[in-house]
């Protein structure tokens, strides 16, 4: 049976698979910043990425709880090449995924929820 | 740091237990303490002079006493040297010294002055500590005590820290990493 790092990375390959080229990299993170699995390019620091993608998700719920407008889905922070999303995979785990500057957004949102409910369970 | 560390899980009154055993503050050095608490009463008094000249006299430390009550902070301080010397190094104890480190993070004083002003203290206790028959024992324990202090207060802003980023971030443990630079 294949380890749960193995499991998460099939999960990620099959969503990078299913968005073409428009992800180029993801991981699964926990809550306190530690990836369990990641596919990202080899100039990018996995540890790192993991480390903000938590504090990002951290940070947005804290918004989302002074608002008072609900639990946070998902973060997307567009720059001007590329994009980066990040959205709960169940209750301990994050997805953190990286984008190109041209992708298609709605495609990769509805791949990546997939993708992130699957990690969920594995996780 | 990705290895979760027992001392993160020690908090609170906790840490002055851990500090007592960590730095072997025996029962002895104790009643030696305990012993000098008079003639610690009766340096206090040149102790809080020294203390408040030089604070007064540095304007950065000088503007942290404007509008306050000066009998009150005097009293405070002297009763701070004086506690040194209980004896007791329970959880009570502890927890009296963190209010201090506490009210030093909540006034936004750096930590830096507590720190530099505790060798006017060390003076005097070891002043004190001098009048026992075994001094050198008394100035060890009193070194050890003061010692205590210092990690209490310095505790006291790491937890704050901690705790800020922690509440922003909604994790400690990534507080913790995100501190130390991961």
């Amino acid at each position: 049976m294949a380890s749960r790092q193995e499991q998460i990375i099939a999960v990620i390959d099959q969503l990078m698979t299913n968005t073409g080229t428009d992800v180029v990299g993801a991981a699964a993170v926990g809550l306190d910043g530690i990836s369990f699995a990641s596919r990202m390019a080899a100039d990018v620091s996995t540890e790192r990425v993991a480390a903000v993608a938590a504090t990002i998700m951290g940070v947005t719920r804290r918004v989302g709880g002074e608002l008072r407008i609900g639990a946070a889905e998902e973060v997307i922070i567009k720059a001007n090449k590329g994009l980066f999303m990040v959205l709960p995979a169940g209750d301990q785990s994050l997805l953190a995924v990286n984008l190109r500057q041209d992708a298609n957004l709605g495609l990769v949102r509805l791949e990546a929820r997939d993708a992130a409910r699957a990690i969920s369970q594995i996780v | 740091m990705s290895v979760e560390r027992s001392s993160w899980q020690i908090k609170n009154e906790a840490t002055l237990s851990e500090l007592v055993q960590l730095m072997g503050l025996s029962a002895d050095e104790a009643a030696i303490l305990k012993s000098l608490q008079s003639a610690a009463q009766r340096q206090a008094p040149a102790m809080r002079e020294d203390f408040y000249k030089r604070l007064l006299a540095h304007p950065q430390t000088a503007e942290y006493f404007s509008d306050i009550n000066m009998n009150h902070m005097y009293d405070m301080l002297q009763t701070w040297f004086v506690e040194l010397f209980c004896g007791v190094y329970d959880e009570a104890y502890a927890r009296r010294r963190m209010k201090i480190g506490d009210t030093h993070v909540r006034i936004g004083l750096p930590v830096r002055y507590p720190l530099a002003m505790l060798d006017v203290a060390m003076k005097h206790a070891e002043d004190v500590a001098r009048t026992h028959a075994q001094s050198d024992a008394a100035i060890t324990a009193v070194r050890k005590v003061l010692a205590l202090d210092v990690a209490v207060f310095n505790q006291a802003y790491e937890d704050r820290q901690i705790q800020a980023l922690a509440e922003m971030v909604g994790n400690e443990r990534l507080a913790r990493r995100l501190l130390a630079g991961e």
